[in-house]
């Protein structure tokens, strides 16, 4: 029986809300661009018009409903097809896991409440590149077909073209059409061409392909010409149909071809893209770890306290980083002008987050109690634990949104002379120098252990009472730190680490290699996205050092810290080891003025057989360690055989989304500074504006340790380094809740929660989002909380992601991303 | 492998259910003093909520146990495995209904009074063979049918003892084959281990012979005399199901298709057949003994492939392991798979019914393959087709015509690169029904899929070829290992030396079977348990739970699969070849000792 072999011709409009144009000027592309579309499907009885991101139709529904209207009826027609699922046509590297499962989330009850539909098909056609969990990811979306176009053949050789099974590391399938011409042809020429290649392409694989035409990037659309031409070939051609690409798939599924399997990522198209203008990514690393607490917080107050949750506000937040996940915002290479929104838009995600999170932590800790007799007799105009002389102990709760128990250093206003726990016992803390130059000029310092989604209380005093000392492992010199853990020792000359040595172990994973001392690279070959370009390995030298001082030293933490020049750059790296951290982190400011250069801070293992592996969105992909330039998130770590055994480094970041791997040598791209919206350009004159020009803020941190990436514990690392706890000065009050309590629990270390979160459907439901972090192939979870009311059990498949409903009856569901709604 | 995991004894559940007022139930039960547990710190999720039960007891096993409007839980704080520490009782299987109204503890039995009867419930110790023996005893006492085991409907609810004398399964073929080779197995070990001689051993091997010589009379009763190998056949005095095509023999030597609404779709209803080949007498005896003639039985047709590559399979080891003293059996053995390869290659690999037309579902022929219904599954039938001529070679001893056509399909229709597509296409499959793989699947085919690739890899000797079948058979561990099954695993890891073994998900496997098969169903709305929705929308759980807390399965149904109402009805009992089949394959092999 012979297949299929149909040309389904796909109208679409390619619209870039935002990349040479500002935001408004993407509204009013969006707006003429289906006004057009509307006209055109009035006009041609064949021509369906298909056009994806929610974001999109919100802003015609709200300046013009009419239009709207039209657009509804056109759909419920089946002549116009939202596709895609998301908010935006995002980046498929950068956003986390649940970042993609909130694009998908918000989209598809947007489509599903205005239109009565759901997006069938995922479609980026223009992102620049797809990490290896989307399939997955779409399908918890109830997406099973995905279109993208890019990299194209020529970036990617091994990578079919048109049609093929696209598989993730947890064993999840979409069918893939890979775009073999463009995305948005128009002319008789290109169409002609065009269709020439797919003609050919569907006898050699014997099965119908998609032409995707009409004008784009600044929208447009399909023009009458070009919908005339098609029309008149389609007439003398019955393999040409005006289609969809969900008509496409419904074809393919029905035709019966072995297609080829594609396991993992689809890359390389745009390899600068990950680390163009750093702000933009660390503010979207910020949104997402700030909207997590802020989300977990609200819900757990709302349901220990009884008070209305902020579900509707935090929506609002998360369309906004939604919106910015836009490739060409994320990726850093838009205007820099359209950056001053994307600032705004971050702002109001980040208001909504640490208003909601703050008066959910205020209400918790206000349950808590604190309440010392006496202590209202003290009050004298001042705060009570300073007044009277009478050393009342300040109650500070330590809040703890990740899903495993934390012990990290956590720093108060105001020094202190004694801290305890809730159970009176002596705590490990230090008074250190604050960042304001008033009063005391001091803070304290005290190592505080908070179990998971909960809160412990510590108290601290003013006076010493002579109690037993907490004690430290604590070591520091002019040039090395030491913990119970690690000892890490610093060149004098160039501030890097010389020895990184596992206490446990006694291995040593430099192995006589010098690590993290920032370098240098030439980068003025090509563009803002790096277009042709896929590894960055043209060093200039390595940064400068100007000093190396121990700044700190105390039983909770010792601090080294190193100030580098470069030309007319500085950058200050403060070494930070505490007691109990398994991860040295580095705190570093830059302020860089140096044109066309990256600057990368690179970590060699001193052992054979590396072996590279980067987060990606909800799990892991190891690489091959050949330089070329790779998408990250939170970690990446090289790992290499020393003796016997396997030790690595891990990298965590808070903001940083670039990193190679050049055999045993890790680098963290940490700024790439070039021309702002740069795009193949001769670059005439102008004062250009560049993409990492200014102060740059960032912390990243080294974990050494045995075994794989998947076995060691970086990805609580590294999580830790980005979700931080959060302190209350909670004051004295009479409460009912215990100055300890966890809130909830997940008893299996390779389990990490993503999401803790009311429906969307004002049902009072609760949704948790878990995932599997280590690659393990049966995990059987237990998750238990009494202020949810709910216990139950779960199994996970490696790296698999999970949704659970869990109703206000106890009730649980075991759902996906559109949390049982639709 | 290391050597056999050590099973250990270990708690069984034995449950008697009796009226509210028998004279059997203390009268202590009803004056137990109602004492609500304080269930709030309790350390596990729990199947029903913390704040519902209404009363406790602790037996003298040291177990606590809670009762509920939905079930009884049992808690032993000193179980040693995680499987034990935690376990849910309820409605039907366990308890008369959910609705715990007191509990009383004398000894190690529990007696729990619900609302509509009592249930007596004692964790007995027991060994996994003493379990083997137990369920053996209920097949042969309740379910056997002239050697054939499925499932038989019960008279009265829960009475095993009236289990009626008729009733067929369109599968009996493959599952008494299942059942056989488990026996077998059984034999085999037993003469290994304790002597040809030993009681045990002559006992297990009546057992294997009857159940396999059930099997090859399957391949002989139509009497057609070109290899046709019916589904299963019903004595005169058996009800006719209308359910299939059914052939009853007459004293011509012909069988004449009665009137069913698949013989009447088909066109074929008062067709007469060919029927006059002899049937050998070994194998009738297991009808003649009971009084019945030939005429007058009713044989099944419209075989399909499960029963051909069960079939094949029990050959293959029915030859290994009991032929070696028995000329007679293995000349049956070697005729009947001669008779059905020569039918399936003159037929273009299919097997035919009595029109001249392909069974509905034995078709392992290229143009089968080529059509949507066959494009999928040629991945599979590849593999069996394969299969069947490597057993066919193996116990005929001849290759020739046999290994012609195994070279033909490898080289001229790449029968060998089939099986490697089994999950692209079956995906592809799915999604065209909007459906993900695992809504898709028919379960009885993970069977199949283990039966015909252990067969296969195990009897090839080309390593190209053998790694091949290895990395097809890989292709099904999206489904198999969704299970805990060592009914399919210990055949992947004896064919595949690196197929993932779990032995502590195995040995629990072992205990939490029941020693009883009757369908009696299970309360799975619980608390503990989120109720999983499929890309498709079809519900499974999200846990896969331990067979005493599941509906009774065959190795044909979806372990995970959810339900919201309590299945099994009470009135039927299953073979227990789910068990034995297992376990025997396991002691034989030395998986488990």
């Amino acid at each position: 029986m012979a297949n299929s072999r149909k040309i389904h011709l796909i109208g679409n409009a390619h619209l870039d809300p935002v990349w040479l144009w500002r935001r408004a000027e993407g509204q009013t592309e969006v707006l003429q661009t289906f006004r057009s579309a509307l006209d055109r499907l009035n006009e041609y009885g064949g021509f369906v018009f298909t056009c994806s991101s929610a974001a999109y139709y919100q802003w015609v529904e709200k300046v013009d409903p009419e239009m709207f209207r039209e657009i509804r009826n056109a759909i419920r027609d089946g002549k116009w097809v939202p596709v895609g699922g998301m908010w935006v046509q995002a980046d498929c590297n950068i956003p986390s896991g649940e970042s993609f499962a909130r694009q998908l989330l918000y989209s598809q009850l947007y489509f599903d409440e205005k239109f009565g539909v759901k997006c069938k098909t995922g479609y980026h056609v223009d992102s620049f590149g797809h990490n290896a969990m989307l399939p997955q990811l779409l399908k918890q979306a109830g997406m099973n077909q995905y279109v993208f176009m890019r990299p194209s053949a020529e970036e990617n050789p091994d990578l079919p073209l048109g049609p093929f099974w696209w598989e993730s590391p947890d064993g999840s399938r979409v069918l893939a059409y890979h775009i073999p011409t463009g995305y948005g042809d128009h002319g008789r020429a290109t169409l002609d061409k065009s269709l020439k290649t797919l003609e050919s392409l569907a006898a050699q694989q014997d099965h119908g392909m998609m032409l995707f035409y009409g004008v784009g990037n600044h929208g447009g659309g399909p023009t009458k010409g070009d919908i005339e031409y098609l029309q008149s070939l389609a007439e003398r051609d019955e393999n040409l149909v005006f289609s969809d690409p969900d008509s496409y798939f419904d074809e393919l599924k029905h035709t019966l071809v072995d297609l080829p399997v594609w396991k993992g990522e689809l890359q390389h198209h745009a390899s600068g893209c990950y680390s163009a203008t750093s702000m933009v990514k660390a503010e979207n690393r910020r949104a997402e770890n700030n909207l997590y607490s802020a989300e977990v917080w609200d819900t757990l107050a709302a349901a220990k306290v009884n008070c209305e949750a902020a579900t509707g506000a935090l929506a609002s937040a998360w369309e906004k980083v939604c919106f910015n996940q836009f490739h060409d915002i994320l990726c850093g290479c838009s205007i820099a002008e359209a950056y001053e929104e994307a600032r705004d838009f971050y702002g109001h995600a980040q208001t909504i987050a640490e208003e909601t999170k703050t008066n959910a932590l205020l209400r918790l800790s206000r349950g808590i109690d604190t309440w010392i007799d006496g202590v209202s007799d003290a009050v004298d105009g001042t705060v009570r634990h300073q007044s009277g002389g009478r050393d009342f102990l300040r109650p500070v709760v330590v809040f703890n949104a990740l899903s495993h128990t934390v012990r990290v250093p956590v720093q108060v206003n105001g020094s202190s002379a004694r801290v305890y726990d809730s159970e009176h016992m002596p705590v490990l803390f230090s008074n250190v120098r604050s960042s304001r130059s008033n009063d005391s000029h001091q803070d304290t310092l005290f190592l505080a252990e908070v179990p998971a989604f909960g809160y412990s209380t510590y108290w601290l005093g003013e006076t010493d009472d002579g109690g037993v000392k907490a004690k430290s492992h604590i070591k520091a010199g002019r040039a090395f730190l030491e913990n119970e853990y690690l000892r890490a020792e610093f060149d004098k000359n160039t501030g890097g680490i010389v020895r990184l040595l596992l206490k446990e172990t006694g291995v040593d994973v430099c192995g006589g290699n010098t690590l993290a001392v920032p370098a240098v690279l030439r980068d003025d070959k090509t563009d803002t996205w790096a277009h042709g370009v896929f590894r960055f390995d043209e060093r200039i030298g390595d940064m400068h050092l100007h000093s190396m001082e121990l700044v700190e030293k105390s039983g909770v933490r010792a601090v080294l810290r190193m100030r580098y020049t470069y030309e007319k750059s500085y950058l200050s790296c403060d070494y930070i080891l505490a007691e109990g951290a398994k991860t040295l982190r580095v705190k570093c400011r830059a302020l860089w003025q140096e044109k066309f250069t990256i600057v990368k801070i690179p970590f060699t293992i001193g052992g054979k057989q590396p072996v590279f592996t980067s987060e990606i969105p909800n799990g892991f992909l190891t690489r091959e360690p050949v330089g070329t330039e790779e998408p990250c998130q939170k970690w990446t770590d090289v790992t290499a055989q020393i003796g016997d055994e396997v030790y690595g480094i891990g990298v965590v970041n808070d903001g940083r989304y670039s990193c190679d791997c050049t055999g045993a040598t890790l680098s963290l791209t940490v700024l790439r500074n070039v021309i702002a919206a740069d795009h193949f350009s001769p670059r005439p004159p102008a004062d250009f504006r560049y993409t990492d020009e200014g102060l740059a803020i960032f912390e990243y941190g080294i974990y050494p340790h045995a075994g794989t990436a998947a076995e060691s514990e970086i990805v609580r690392e590294a999580l830790q380094c980005n979700v931080r706890p959060d302190v209350i000065l909670a004051g004295y009050h009479k409460g009912e809740a215990p100055q300890r309590a966890g809130f909830l629990q997940i008893d299996q270390d390779n389990i990490a929660v993503t999401a803790l979160k009311f429906a969307e459907d004002g049902s009072g439901s609760v949704i948790l989002r878990l995932y599997e972090t280590k690659g393990r192939a049966k995990t059987r979870v237990s998750v238990m909380s009494r202020l949810l009311d709910c216990g139950f059990y779960s199994d996970l498949t490696a790296h698999e992601v999970k949704t659970f409903r869990i109703e206000p009856n106890g009730r649980v569901y075991d759902v996906n991303f559109l949390e049982g709604i639709v | 492998m290391e050597g056999p995991y050590k099973l250990q004894k270990h708690k069984c559940r034995f449950v008697t259910i009796l009226p509210l007022y028998s004279d059997k139930v203390p009268g202590d039960l009803f004056y137990a003093a109602e004492k609500k547990p304080d269930l709030t710190e309790f350390p596990y999720p729990l199947p029903s909520a913390p704040d519902s039960y209404t009363c406790e007891a602790v037996t003298a096993d040291g177990i606590h146990w809670y009762g509920s409007p939905t079930g009884v839980t049992a808690y032993d704080p000193a179980a040693e495995r995680a499987s034990f520490r935690v376990m849910y009782f309820s409605a039907q299987r366990y308890l008369p209904d959910n609705e715990v109204k007191s509990m009383y503890a004398d000894g190690t039995v529990i007696w729990v009074q619900c609302r509509t009867g009592v249930a007596r419930i004692e964790m007995r110790e027991i060994t996994c063979e003493e379990k083997a023996k137990l369920l053996l005893a209920e097949t042969r006492k309740a379910v056997d049918r002239r050697g054939m085991v499925t499932d038989k409907h019960l008279n009265e609810p829960r009475n095993i003892d009236s289990a009626v004398s008729y009733g067929h399964s369109d599968n009996d073929g493959c599952f008494t084959a299942a059942y056989a080779i488990g026996e077998m197995f059984h034999y085999a070990y037993c003469k290994r281990e304790k002597g040809p001689n030993a009681p045990d051993t002559m006992n297990a091997k009546a057992l294997a012979y009857r159940a396999c010589e059930a099997c090859l009379l399957l391949m002989y009763i139509s009497g057609r005399g070109d290899g046709f190998v019916a589904r299963t056949y019903l004595a005169p005095d058996e009800p006719l199901p209308d359910d299939g095509l059914f052939f009853e023999k007459q004293e011509d030597g012909t069988a004449v298709c009665l009137n069913t609404n698949a013989a009447r779709e088909r066109g074929m209803v008062g067709m007469k057949v060919k029927a006059g080949e002899p049937v050998p007498a070994r194998l009738a005896r297991l009808y003649r003994s009971l009084g019945y003639s030939d005429a007058g039985i009713r044989y099944k047709g419209d075989t399909s492939s499960d029963e051909l590559t069960l079939h094949f399979l029990n050959m293959m080891y029915a030859y290994d392991l009991l032929c070696d003293e028995d000329e007679e059996l293995r000349e049956l053995i070697v005729t009947a798979c001669r008779n059905l390869m020569n039918h399936i290659i003159d037929n273009g690999y299919m097997l035919l019914e009595a029109d001249g037309k392909p069974t509905t579902w034995a078709r392992w022929n290229p143009g089968y393959f080529a059509i949507p219904t066959g494009w999928a599954d040629a991945c599979l039938n590849a593999a069996e087709l394969l299969m069947y001529l490597k057993v066919t070679m193996h116990i005929t001893g001849e290759a020739g015509k046999w290994q012609q056509h195994y070279n033909k399909l490898i080289k001229e229709y790449h029968y060998d690169e089939l099986p490697l597509l089994h999950l692209d296409r079956f995906t592809h499959m799915a999604y065209s029904f909007g459906n993900d793989c695992a809504e898709e699947l028919m379960y009885g085919d993970n069977m199949l899929a283990v039966c015909a690739f252990w067969g296969l890899i195990g009897l090839e000797d080309d390593p190209v070829l053998k790694e091949k079948y290895r990395k097809a058979l890989r292709t099904w561990d999206h489904t198999l290992l969704r299970e805990v099954n060592p009914g399919y695993l210990y055949p992947c890891k004896l064919v595949c030396p690196d197929y993932p073994l779990d032995e502590e998900a195995v040995a629990d496997w072992f205990y939490h079977n029941n020693v009883s098969r009757l369908e009696a169903g299970i309360n799975m709305v619980r608390r503990d348990q989120p109720r999983r929705t499929m890309f498709g929308g079809g519900y499974e759980t999200s846990w896969l739970m331990q067979p005493d807390e599941l509906p009774i399965d065959r190795y044909d149904r979806n372990y995970n699969a959810y339900y919201e109402n309590i299945q099994g009805d009470l009135q039927s009992v299953e073979s227990c070849y789910v068990y034995t089949f297992a376990y025997w394959l396991g002691k034989y092999y030395g998986f488990i000792d």
